[in-house]
């Protein structure tokens, strides 16, 4: 295939990019309903070995992950937030979600409960230091 | 907010057919077609770019009327 030079062609190849992605995830999204009306056991449709699932939750988790740049500028005019602050909230949700897999786990493994908090705790963080980049002062 | 332009007129009056003009600023003709009538509005580096091919300025090619300006 031939590069693309035009710059209004490769705007519409986007356009045309980002309407194969709705209509991929409504598809996706039709056949988890489809699956649910035949009733399909939840644990098995909320599965990431149901590719259906696993599809919408991969293109959902990289928008939320990609749509940071366009939050971040959003959130340009507010006040930085300190060091202190962002340290105190990491250390809060990460005891939030810590409890939340310790809860998960039938109160056992405290462990392997902090490593899992850890995870949705580190992107959290991450997202937040990213945004905070872009507030004033 | 669509930018209006004079590039048909200048296009003209410099002896420029669409299609050289299209190659000169690396887009298709129907690019340059879309612009002229206004049904689409160029980045600043299209619009410079055929400005330069011109041999005119900026202002003297784009402009956006001044009640749909952003104040």
């Amino acid at each position: 295939m031939k590069r693309i030079k035009d710059e209004r062609l490769i705007i519409r190849n986007l356009e045309n990019v980002r309407w194969a992605f709705g209509i991929e995830n409504l598809a996706a999204l039709a056949i988890l309903a489809s699956e649910l009306i035949n009733r399909r056991p939840w644990n098995a449709i909320l599965s990431l070995k149901n590719p259906a699932f696993l599809l919408v939750f991969i293109g959902s988790m990289v928008l939320v992950v990609l749509s940071l740049n366009v939050a971040g500028p959003i959130e340009g005019g507010k006040r930085k937030l300190s060091t202190r602050f962002l340290i105190m909230a990491f250390l809060l949700e990460w005891l939030f979600w810590g409890a939340f897999f310790w809860m998960a786990l039938a109160f056992s493994q405290m462990l392997l409960s902090a490593i899992c908090g850890l995870i949705p705790e580190l992107v959290m963080t991450g997202s937040t230091l990213y945004i905070n980049r872009f507030r004033e002062g | 907010m669509m930018a209006q332009n004079r590039v048909r007129e200048i296009r003209s009056r410099v002896g420029m057919a669409q299609k050289d003009l299209a190659a000169q600023v690396g887009v298709t003709r129907q690019t340059i077609s879309l612009i002229e009538k206004g049904d689409y509005n160029p980045t600043i580096n299209l619009c410079l770019n055929i400005c330069y091919a011109l041999g005119y300025k900026l202002d003297d090619l784009f402009w956006v009327d001044e009640g749909k300006r952003r104040s």
